[in-house]
């Protein structure tokens, strides 16, 4: 199954991402994107499956490094 | 000495790049995939069998880009779909320029595109101009572009092909429309 995911992060939309992956993304999960670390806050199934793909949104927020 | 804009192809990996955008050397693809799996793993060509892919591949080129080309412009015409085959990409849309002021217009990213993923396929379905500027980000980023002509005059020799893939594009403009919409509902605070 190839895993087609929409990235989303809270208060940056510039950072929005779509890529495909080999494993789906869990809440909890750290991802690079653009220059920033975020954390995966939220997974749902935008669209059913069709054929060999699946269809993810995800929703991030940046990490506070320095928390 | 290569001029602005052409290609050199190597037999070997297929990779072509091409000058006057940052490099002259070609480089060898470390992860051994060929295009025809990296056109696989990629939605536009899901549900084609490998010898359909491979008459698509034969169309189009391998091109290498580095961090901070431009490889299309808005306003500017179209004549190529793009696959993202390796790296990362970033589309933006100007903001809208005063007139008779000079100076080049303001330009927000509206997302970022990653292995598997297309974009120039509205102007292979609409002939109109490029909607967005998109840059590369990544140094070494890959793309397959296929030249719009050859592409419909293969849909026009083959309707299961043209069928399938124009499926298949407009299912990923779909996904991209609802994850703008997700983009602009969570800008908005409605989340």
């Amino acid at each position: 199954m190839i895993y087609k995911v929409s990235y989303v992060v809270v208060d940056r939309p510039d950072l929005g991402s779509i890529v495909n992956l080999d494993a789906p993304p869990r809440v909890g999960d750290r991802v690079e994107l653009g220059d920033e670390i975020c954390e995966v806050v939220e997974v749902i199934d935008l669209i059913p499956p069709r054929e060999d793909f699946a269809y993810l949104h995800v929703t991030c927020r940046l990490v506070d490094e320095g928390a | 000495m290569l001029g602005a804009g052409e290609a050199i192809e190597d037999p070997c990996s297929l990779a072509t790049h091409r000058a006057g955008r940052g490099f002259g050397v070609i480089r060898e693809r470390g992860d051994g995939m060929s295009v025809i799996d990296y056109l696989r793993h990629s939605e536009v060509f899901s549900g084609l069998v490998p010898e359909q892919i491979e008459r698509i591949v034969a169309l189009g080129q391998e091109v290498v880009y580095n961090a901070g080309d431009a490889i299309i412009r808005e306003g500017d015409p179209s004549d190529e779909m793009y696959v993202v085959c390796g790296g990362m990409v970033e589309v933006e849309v100007s903001r809208g320029t005063i007139p008779d002021v000079p100076g080049a217009p303001r330009l927000t990213p509206i997302a970022r595109l990653g292995q598997g993923q297309v974009f120039g396929e509205m102007a292979l379905v609409d002939r109109g101009a490029r909607s967005a500027t998109v840059s590369c980000v990544q140094d070494g980023t890959v793309l397959y572009a296929i030249p719009r002509q050859a592409f419909w005059d293969l849909c026009d020799s083959d309707h299961h092909i043209g069928y399938v893939v124009m499926r298949n594009i407009a299912a990923d403009l779909s996904f991209k429309l609802r994850h703008r919409n997700l983009q602009m509902r969570l800008a908005g605070g409605e989340r």
